[in-house]
């Protein structure tokens, strides 16, 4: 099930399947629990259209032993503009969260951006996940909005950074003033 | 009143009734703005219905919409909402929407204090975002004055007169909606 095109240096993103509902907690958004029976109830609930899902989910694999990791979310609107999330199972610290996001920013932004040719993909990054935020501005993803305080973490709270990548191949058109006469 | 939750001096906001599907549809049917929506479609009340049904499913609600209704004659003339509530970071987004004919009075804001009323002291949410369409200045307007503070763009957001448009995204933390709060309520009457 692994994906090529997806496959980055420490994690690759895979479509989920039925077998996965036993570890939801790695791909599953969230400190809450799930157990396998609620895990395949959604998975069959979210996975109804194959082509052009509201939102596709996906887990995260780790290279190597495939373990899920984490996970990642994609939606969109019409074709056109897409929102990414993606997370890394709630046992990792966050450093090594980080790192992991990293890399699936690094497969999924391309992807979403030059193989799917969305004309933008947004992506919001707590500004304390440094790694993250290099491997977007690395791909040429530019900060659009910082929401303050949008972030709770122990003891304090930190910026939500809202990072797109900009398709360069689409163009705007420009139109024309009337001229009045 | 019905089922009040939130109360200001002209309006109260409650949950959505099934019964509000017929008047929700007609008002939305006799839209004439086109600026601040993704493009305006014939709406059944079925849809509503349903939308109201399924919006009482769920204990803790990722979106809350209530009903924005005349303290007099309890008229039911828009809705405001918290969109993608995060009960662990404690954020949401909001949105409203007033009938034709219910805007340019100041009910449009008067709601919008009550629902951040209740977001910030019911919920205890901590921190709020909204986004408008860089072409619905009156919307951005509006935000400013109800102390929200710009939080950057969202470029190429939608597509408006032709053009890619881009979206203005505004937050809003306690404090600022206090202190706009007592600016609001400055203006207001003095009660008899």
């Amino acid at each position: 099930m692994s994906v090529p095109y997806l496959t980055g240096k420490l994690v690759g993103l895979r479509a989920l399947t039925l077998a996965d509902a036993a570890h939801a907690a790695a791909w599953a958004r969230g400190p809450l629990p799930i157990n396998a029976t609620r895990a395949e109830a959604f998975l069959k609930e979210t996975h109804t259209d194959p082509w052009n899902p509201r939102r596709r989910y996906l887990a995260m694999v780790r290279v190597g032993d495939g373990e899920i990791v984490g996970g990642a979310a994609v939606s969109g609107a019409n074709g056109r503009t897409g929102k990414l999330d993606v997370w890394a199972a709630p046992w990792f610290s966050p450093e090594e969260g980080d790192r992991l996001c990293a890399d699936a920013v690094r497969v999924a932004v391309p992807w979403l951006r030059d193989d799917n040719e969305l004309m933008t993909v947004t992506f919001a990054v707590p500004a304390d996940a440094a790694a993250t935020i290099r491997a977007a501005e690395d791909l040429g993803m530019v900060l659009g909005a910082t929401f303050r305080e949008h972030v709770a973490r122990p003891g304090g709270r930190v910026d939500l950074l809202e990072y797109q990548a900009l398709n360069s191949g689409w163009t705007i058109p420009v139109i024309e003033e009337a001229s009045g006469a | 009143m019905r089922n009040p939750l939130v109360v200001g001096p002209r309006v109260y906001l409650r949950a959505l009734e099934a019964a509000d599907a017929e008047t929700n549809a007609a008002q939305s049917n006799a839209e004439t703005e086109t600026f601040m929506y993704r493009g305006r479609a014939p709406a059944s009340p079925i849809s509503f219905a349903r939308w109201v049904e399924d919006d009482g499913k769920h204990a803790l609600p990722s979106s809350i919409h209530l009903a924005v209704c005349l303290r007099d004659g309890d008229h039911y003339i828009g809705s405001v909402t918290l969109h993608q509530v995060d009960y662990l970071n404690r954020t949401a987004e909001t949105g409203s929407g007033l009938a034709d004919g219910f805007r340019g009075q100041g009910l449009g804001t008067e709601a919008k204090m009550l629902l951040l009323e209740y977001a910030f002291e019911r919920l205890h949410l901590h921190a709020i975002n909204s986004h408008v369409f860089e072409q619905n200045s009156r919307s951005a307007a509006a935000l400013k004055k109800q102390g929200y503070r710009p939080a950057g763009r969202r470029k190429w957001d939608d597509v408006k007169g032709g053009v890619y448009c881009d979206g203005l995204l505004f937050d809003l933390l306690r404090d600022e909606w206090l202190a706009a709060r007592e600016a609001w309520r400055a203006t207001l009457p003095a009660e008899e």
